[in-house]
C-alpha cells in the first residue's frame, strides 16, 4: 500500500506523544519541585530506492539518488531542570535548593531516590520525611520536646532548634545535597523522585552551598518551572502538526480511492 | 497496446512518490534540524513518430531504413529522478538549556558513530556521565581534536563555536559547578566544534536519526577557515525548514494529478472498448 499512510500515521503518533508530554508538563504546573520534559523527534530509516554513484552506463555513474523517508520518531523525552521560581510558605519544614542539587530519601525497600521537592513534613518520631514517609537522608532527627518556631535552617544546611528549657540552640544535624553529571539521565519513577540510571552517573554529595551545591532556603518552597506560555505555544504546534499529518492521511486515501476507481 | 495507458499509469506513480515525499516532510515538521526534500521528475525519453499509413521502408543490401514522414515527437511518460534536499535554513527557537547548539546558515556538526563519522544540524545535545558532550542517541559530538569533554555549568560557545571553560573548576571531576558561583575568571579554550560543509550537499545520504552520511559525489567533509565559520548559537535549536503551506498546496497539486492521470487512463479503456465492441461488429 501507499507508504505515505505510515509515514502520516507516524507523524500522528509522534505528535500525539508531544501531547501527551505537554499535558504532563501543564498537570503539573503547580507541583513542587516539578520538571517540565520536552519531546525531541528524529526523522526515520531512508529508503533508497537509487544509491548515487552506481555505474549508468559503461562510462556514467547514477549522479542523483532517491531516498524516501518513511517518517519520524520520538528521539528522546528531555527533562528540564532549570530553576523554578521560590516561593516563601512560611512553614518551619519546607526547603527549598537555590542551584543545582537534589534531597536525598530513602525508600521502603532500602534504594534511594532524589527530589527537589522540599515540602518536609516531621513526623511522630521528630524525623524529617516527605510527604509520603520516606526519610530524608542523612536523617535528621528532632530532639524530644523542641521548640516548633525555633527550627532553623541555614543556606548551607545546618539544623539548630532550640529545647524548651535551654537557652542556645542545638545543632541537630547537617544536610546534604546530590548532583549529576546529567541530570537529563535521571529517570522519574513519580511522587516527585528521581532514580539514578546509567546514563545520569553517579550521585555526587556535597554541602549546600559549596562545590556548586545549591544553597538551601528555609520556609521555601520550589514551584515547578513549566511555562504556561510556552506550553501552550507547543500544543498549538503539536495539534496544527497533528491536522496536517491526518490531511496527508487523507490526501494518500483518496488517491488510493482514486486508483480503485480506475477499473469500472 | 495503447501507450496512453503506460503513460497515465507512470504518471500515477509518480505522484505517488511525490506524495510519500510530501508526507516524510510533514512527519517531520516539528524534527530539530530536519531539511526538507522536495522529488524531482523527469520525463522519459521521447521517441519520433512517423506517419504509419506511408509504407516507406526503402531496402538496401545491408538493411533498411524507414522513409515514412516524422509526425513528431512522443512522450512516454514520466520517471522519479531525484529527491533533492532544500538545505534552507530553518527557524531558531530558543530553549535557554545550554547544551542546545544551533547552526546559522551552512554547515553540520560532525559525529563520531561507530560507523564513521556522520553530519547534523540537530544541535540537541546532552552531557553524558563521563562528561562528553552527546546527542540523544549517545554518539559524542566531535571537536577539531576529537570528543568534546565538558562540565555543565562551565562552559560556554561563542559564535564561532569555539568552547571556552573556567579552568578553575576544569580539573576535578566530582567538583561540579553552580550557575552562580561560575563568574568565569580563568577562562581557557577547551576546544572548537568541528563545523564542517560539502562541495556537493545535495549528494549527501540521509540517514535517518537526524544524520547524514557523505557519499562518493558530495566530496569530502571541508572544514571551515575561521572568518567563514557559520555562526552558533547556544541555547536555540534550530526547527525543521518545513512549510505548511507549500506542502499543504502541493498535495492538492498530487492529488488532482493523481486524479487527471486516472482520468487519461480510463479515457484510454474506454477509448479501447470502442474499438474493439463497437467499431467493428462480427
Amino acid at each position: 500500500m501507499m507508504r505515505s499512510l505510515w509515514t502520516a500515521a507516524s507523524g500522528m503518533t509522534g505528535q500525539q506523544f508531544n501531547i501527551d508530554t505537554i499535558s504532563n508538563n501543564l498537570s503539573n504546573v503547580n507541583t513542587t519541585g516539578f520538571k517540565q520534559s520536552r519531546a525531541e523527534f528524529e526523522d526515520l530509516i531512508y529508503q533508497t530506492s537509487r544509491i548515487a554513484g552506481t555505474p549508468a552506463t559503461e562510462l556514467t555513474v547514477v549522479p542523483t539518488g532517491i531516498q524516501v523517508g518513511h517518517g519520524v520518531k520520538v528521539g528522546a523525552s528531555q527533562k528540564m531542570f532549570n530553576q523554578g521560581s521560590l516561593q516563601q510558605t512560611g512553614n518551619i519544614s519546607d526547603l527549598a535548593v537555590q542551584g543545582e542539587g537534589f534531597f536525598r530519601v530513602g525508600l521502603m525497600d532500602g534504594s534511594y531516590a532524589y527530589t527537589r521537592d522540599g515540602s518536609f513534613k516531621i513526623d511522630s518520631n521528630g524525623q524529617m520525611v516527605t510527604s509520603n514517609g520516606y526519610r530524608l537522608l542523612p536523617e535528621v532527627v528532632l530532639p524530644e520536646g523542641f521548640e516548633r518556631d525555633s527550627l532553623s535552617i541555614s543556606q548551607d544546611g545546618r539544623i539548630t532548634v532550640r529545647v524548651a528549657g535551654n537557652d542556645d540552640p542545638l545543632l541537630v544535624g547537617q544536610l546534604q545535597l546530590n548532583r549529576f553529571v546529567n541530570p537529563s539521565g535521571l529517570s522519574s519513577i513519580g511522587e516527585n523522585l528521581y532514580k539514578v540510571t546509567n546514563a545520569s552517573g553517579d550521585a555526587i554529595t556535597g554541602r549546600p552551598g559549596f562545590d556548586g551545591m545549591g544553597k538551601t532556603m528555609h520556609k521555601f518552597l520550589e514551584m515547578s518551572n513549566v511555562s504556561v506560555v510556552k506550553e501552550m505555544v507547543n500544543m498549538i504546534v503539536a495539534q496544527r502538526a497533528y491536522e496536517i499529518n491526518s490531511k496527508a492521511i487523507q490526501t494518500s486515501d483518496s488517491m488510493l480511492g482514486i486508483a480503485n476507481n480506475l477499473k469500472r | 497496446m495503447v501507450r496512453g495507458i503506460y503513460t497515465g499509469a507512470s504518471g500515477m506513480v509518480a505522484q505517488m512518490h511525490r506524495m510519500d515525499t510530501i508526507s516524510n516532510n510533514l512527519a517531520n515538521v516539528d524534527t530539530t534540524g530536519y531539511k526538507m526534500d522536495e522529488s524531482v521528475h523527469k520525463a522519459f525519453p521521447q521517441m519520433l513518430m512517423r506517419r504509419v499509413n506511408d509504407n516507406g521502408l526503402y531496402k538496401f543490401p545491408l538493411g533498411s531504413f524507414d522513409t515514412a514522414p516524422v509526425v513528431g515527437m512522443l512522450g512516454t511518460g514520466v520517471e522519479q529522478n531525484e529527491s533533492y534536499t532544500i538545505f534552507s535554513q530553518g527557524s531558531l527557537k530558543q530553549t535557554e538549556n545550554p547544551f542546545d547548539l544551533s547552526l546559522e546558515d551552512k554547515g553540520f556538526f560532525s559525529i563520531q558513530t561507530p560507523r564513521g563519522e556522520r553530519y547534523t544540524r540537530n544541535g540537541s545535545f546532552v552531557l553524558g556521565k563521563e562528561g562528553l558532550l552527546l546527542t540523544k542517541e549517545g554518539y559524542p559530538v566531535l571537536g577539531e581534536n576529537g570528543p568534546i569533554s565538558i562540565k555543565a555549568n562551565n562552559f560556554v560557545v561563542d559564535k564561532k563555536g569555539r568552547i571556552w571553560e573556567n579552568k578553575t573548576y576544569a580539573d576535578n571531576a566530582n567538583r561540579l559547578v553552580s550557575m552562580e558561583e561560575n563568574d568565569w575568571d580563568d577562562t581557557g579554550l577547551v576546544d572548537t566544534l568541528k563545523i564542517v560543509d560539502f562541495a556537493q550537499t545535495r549528494y549527501l545520504r540521509k540517514q535517518g536519526s537526524s544524520l547524514w552520511a557523505e557519499s562518493e559525489n558530495s566530496g569530502e567533509p571541508e572544514t571551515f577557515s575561521f572568518q567563514d565559520r557559520p555562526g552558533v548559537q547556544q541555547g536555540f535549536i534550530e526547527a525543521a525548514n518545513v512549510n505548511p503551506v507549500t506542502e499543504m498546496v502541493q498535495m492538492i497539486e498530487v492529488n488532482r494529478a493523481y486524479e487527471a492521470n486516472q482520468k487519461v487512463i480510463q479515457s484510454e479503456d474506454s477509448m479501447t472498448n470502442k474499438l474493439i465492441n463497437e467499431a467493428v461488429r462480427l
